[in-house]
């Protein structure tokens, strides 16, 4: 968890359990908007999957390393 | 071979000097990002910067291999801080060399329209009236 994100979340590193699989990005999403029903807060966001944006049928694997992407402001 | 990196020390406007002194290109363009002293009416304490490190190396990379595509630029150079920043310091300083000017001109404003678009970056502003993270602008 990033930036907004984090602080809505309360935590960097978050733990979910998924019993349905396969699971795709968008049922990550909506699992993590039940598990921190403040990030609707965030207007939009984008998860990042193994150091790429993803789309929200993507299909996620267990080793994946998954980020939670707020909207960016670098520069 | 582009330079990408991020920092918390203090980065200086200027190219490093190993960058230009091979002499394969002859325009290089430096833009350098500094933190304001007032921002939408507000004096500006500091500004903390975050970043996703190992994925804003693999987007910028991905961005370079796209302006270089498209300018035929050379090489192009981006130093960001995270930590925090004081009005006046450098948050980030971007370059592009080329062998002709025109074409570094060009390709440094992408590389920073680039950045502000997709990198993995952010910033939280420290005002009198609070902390706020700043939402993206253009």
């Amino acid at each position: 968890m990033f930036g907004m994100a984090r602080d809505i979340a309360g935590m960097a590193w978050v733990e979910l359990e998924i019993s349905q699989m396969p699971v795709t990005v968008k049922f990550l999403k909506q699992s993590l908007l039940q598990k921190f029903p403040g990030l609707s807060s965030l207007l939009t966001y984008e998860i990042a999957v193994n150091l790429e944006y993803a789309q929200d049928s993507q299909v996620l694997n267990p080793q994946d390393e998954l980020a939670v992407i707020p909207p960016v402001s670098g520069g | 071979m582009n330079h990408f990196r991020i920092t918390e020390e203090q980065i200086v406007c200027a190219l490093p000097q190993s960058w230009t002194e091979n002499g394969t290109d002859g325009g290089h363009v430096i833009f350098c990002g500094t933190i304001r002293t007032r921002n939408k009416g507000k004096d500006v304490i500091h500004i903390d910067f975050e970043a996703y490190e190992p994925m804003v190396i693999r987007e910028l990379e991905k961005i370079a291999s796209r302006i270089k595509a498209e300018t035929g630029v050379n090489r192009l150079l981006l130093i960001h801080r995270t930590g925090r920043v004081l009005p006046g310091e450098v948050a980030v300083l971007a370059a592009a060399s080329g062998t002709h000017r025109s074409e570094a001109f060009r390709a440094c404003e992408m590389l920073m329209n680039e950045l502000k678009r997709s990198v993995p970056i952010w910033k939280k502003e420290r005002t009198s009236d609070g902390e706020t993270w700043i939402t993206p602008t253009p």
